[in-house]
């Protein structure tokens, strides 16, 4: 188990070695390198599930692949000398707008938490699986659509439209969560 | 015009878009993210912290089925004594925290008491609920409740859903993923910094805010769900994912032996090794037992075995073999706290919790940097954020040497060292010399509370303490070591904000 989990950490750091291969490279030979690195990832994480298991190792090597990462960033660190600041042209940014800045807030908060729920609650009530799952993965949902709502919501630049989403959002997930109950007359 | 000018201009409309919403999210949610990942980053040793807040505490490594009854019989007999019998837990010990400890809580009354045991299972001194309680609870809830709780879950939402957001508005994010220029532009500094530490942390990103976000609003959606999936009956749902409960009946009757209970367990699973014991309703016809133990090869921290009045096992939890759903579930924590590897995970932890820290940091000191370069500088929110960048390690290592030394409440030194901190802001001094003196200021405290811990407990047996002095000293030097780079002039590091 010691040496496989060993040969993880070495098969981690080549993974990322062809990564920085592939990203040093110009050529054809960028993609030959690419497909190396990712072949040396799946490489760890089966290293990793001799090591310790499917369950701990899978984790075990992606945290593994993160910091390996981080090394091999510090490792192409470049110091340049200092620059005196200037005024310089940088994207635009959008001009904030009180009142839209008030509506983007509703629809990223409650509204997207409404929709989020709807998604939810549709998995956990309808959801072709056992009980305990659909109540799980429903529940996970919550944040994870929540999350997508409020960025959408923050980045479109049309309010409308990502209201008229979000709403949608909600309408479909209590509707596929309560029509099939309204049908059968539980409702 | 040409399509391919149009899509490349639509394309960079969106982008710009994006990023413009995920500087808006971000600066609007990230005090209380770096709040919630700064505490995180310390909770993940609160083990650690726990044997060296309390190093003079008996080191127990194991403690067989004889030892874990004679410890149940003596904390009922406390717990009778303060008539205060209803539920009691006894923690067991484990590699990560060889402590031997017995607790009971009456609902009623409020009665409660923690203490520890030594390897034969006698009490022998009750357990101070100090500084590492006060800071695992602070990133639990701020010490706020469930409003608090349901706080720090939506920090995991919008988390992660700046993760979403950052990785669509950099087109470029992993075609540059091994440029780290520092020195040069400020601009292009944090930028670098921000987006090298965020793509090779993303799956790490992913994986604390969406358990984060989970078990902080857990609480809050599965009432709804339960609402709507039971008609309201949310004791089914309970019943659904935690099993059976503790039912009503008082009448009395014995506590269930420990051995058959451990017995029934291991021809389940051989490998566990139990982590804790726990009744409710102690002692009458309607109280539940439950052992959690836990499997070295299973990602769940531990699995659940339910017992009835009379210590039959009736219901396994599942969290290690059972439906998609359960083991998802009893993914969330370890993945979350990075307790599925020992000590190196939890290290690994520390480092990618320092990275997330800043990344939230640069994030804003981007938009600051940005905002000089179009000659519209904002000092006073420059300030503003490196007050509240290094009042956190202030903060808490002030509460930690207060409540060491002379034994203060940690919660209202630790608010009262941040609002201190940031009223330093008010001050005019520049950025870049309030954060390199508050760099100083950690510094000196880190060392201060290394030397003074040391001190007090130089006769104390848990080795761990020397550790985690040695590792505060080890950041003591780190942020020396940052000062003295800064100091010489090596770089052009830190005009604005944390550096």
């Amino acid at each position: 188990m010691t040496w496989m989990a060993g040969l993880g950490f070495v098969l981690s750091a080549a993974a990322l070695a062809g990564f920085r291969l592939a990203w040093a490279r110009q050529d054809q030979a960028r993609w030959a390198a690419l497909a190396l690195g990712i072949a040396l990832v799946l490489a760890t994480l089966w290293a990793w599930s001799m090591a310790a298991g499917a369950e701990v190792g899978i984790p075990l090597g992606i945290t593994c692949l993160c910091l390996a990462g981080y090394l091999f960033v510090g490792a192409n660190m470049e110091i340049r000398p200092a620059r005196a600041r200037r005024v310089t042209a940088t994207p635009e940014e959008r001009k904030p707008k009180f009142g839209r800045g008030v509506v983007r807030f509703i629809l990223a908060g409650p509204l997207g938490a409404v929709a989020s729920i709807g998604i939810g609650i549709a998995v956990a009530m309808q959801a072709p699986m056992v009980e305990q799952t659909r109540l799980v993965i429903g529940a996970t949902l919550v944040p994870l659509v929540w999350a997508g709502c409020m960025a959408w919501t923050l980045c479109d630049g049309r309010v409308i439209r990502s209201a008229m989403v979000l709403s949608g959002t909600a309408i479909a997930g209590y509707a596929v969560a309560l029509l099939p109950l309204l049908f059968k007359g539980t409702v | 015009m040409s399509r391919i000018t149009q899509n490349q201009e639509a394309g960079s409309s969106f982008v710009r878009s994006m990023l413009a919403g995920h500087s808006a999210l971000g600066i609007a949610f990230a005090a209380l993210i770096l709040l919630v990942c700064f505490s995180g980053t310390v909770a993940v040793f609160h083990e650690e912290l726990l044997r060296w807040e309390e190093p003079d505490a008996p080191l127990v490594t194991n403690a067989d089925d004889v030892v874990i009854q004679r410890t149940l019989d003596h904390i009922v007999a406390k717990a009778r004594e303060d008539q205060a019998l209803h539920e009691v837990t006894l923690r067991l010990p484990r590699a990560e925290l060889p402590r031997l400890s017995a607790e009971y809580h009456d609902h009623d009354s409020g009665k409660e008491a923690h203490w520890y045991a030594d390897a034969d299972g006698n009490l022998t001194r009750p357990q101070v609920e100090g500084w590492t309680e006060f800071m695992r609870r602070h990133h639990y809830s701020f010490h706020g409740g469930s409003w608090g709780i349901y706080l720090v879950g939506i920090s995991g939402v919008a988390l992660l859903s700046l993760v979403m957001s950052g990785i669509i508005s950099h087109p470029r994010i992993f075609r540059d993923a091994f440029s780290l220029r520092l020195g040069g532009s400020r601009r292009l500094q944090e930028a670098d910094i921000h987006n090298r530490l965020s793509v090779w942390g993303l799956p790490f990103h992913i994986a604390i805010s969406l358990s984060g976000a989970f078990l902080g609003l857990a609480g809050l959606v599965t009432l709804v769900l339960a609402y709507a999936a039971y008609n309201g009956d949310t004791e089914k749902a309970i019943l659904a994912v935690l099993g059976p409960q503790a039912t009503e009946d008082e009448r009395p009757a014995p506590i269930p032996a420990v051995a058959p209970m451990l017995a029934q367990m291991w021809e389940r699973a051989p490998d566990a090794r139990p982590v804790f014991l726990h009744i409710d309703h102690v002692g009458t016809a309607g109280q539940m037992a439950m052992i959690a133990a836990h499997d070295p090869h299973q990602l769940a921290y531990t699995d659940r075995y339910r017992f009835d009045a009379a210590g039959k096992l009736i219901w396994v939890g599942g969290y290690d073999k059972g439906t998609v759903g359960m083991q998802t579930l009893a993914a969330m924590q370890p993945l979350h706290f990075g307790s599925f590897g020992g000590l190196p995970v939890k290290l690994a932890y520390g480092v990618l919790g320092i990275a997330i820290c800043l990344v939230t940091s640069t994030g804003i000191t981007i938009w600051l940097a940005r905002r000089r370069d179009r000659g519209n500088p904002a000092p006073h929110w420059e300030r503003v954020w490196a007050a509240i960048f290094w009042g956190q390690p202030i903060a808490f290592t002030v509460s930690a040497l207060t409540a060491l030394a002379a034994g203060w409440p940690p919660i209202p030194v630790f608010w009262a060292s941040t609002l201190a901190v940031l009223a330093l802001a008010a001050l005019r001094w520049e950025a870049a010399l309030l954060s390199f003196r508050l760099r100083l200021v950690t510094a000196l405290l880190l060392v201060l509370l290394a030397v003074s811990h040391g001190l007090r407990w130089q006769g104390a047996g848990d080795p761990m303490m020397w550790w985690i002095d040695g590792a505060l000293l080890l950041a003591a030097g780190a942020i020396g070591l940052t000062l003295a780079w800064q100091w010489k002039g090596g770089t052009a590091l830190a005009q604005t904000g944390r550096a």
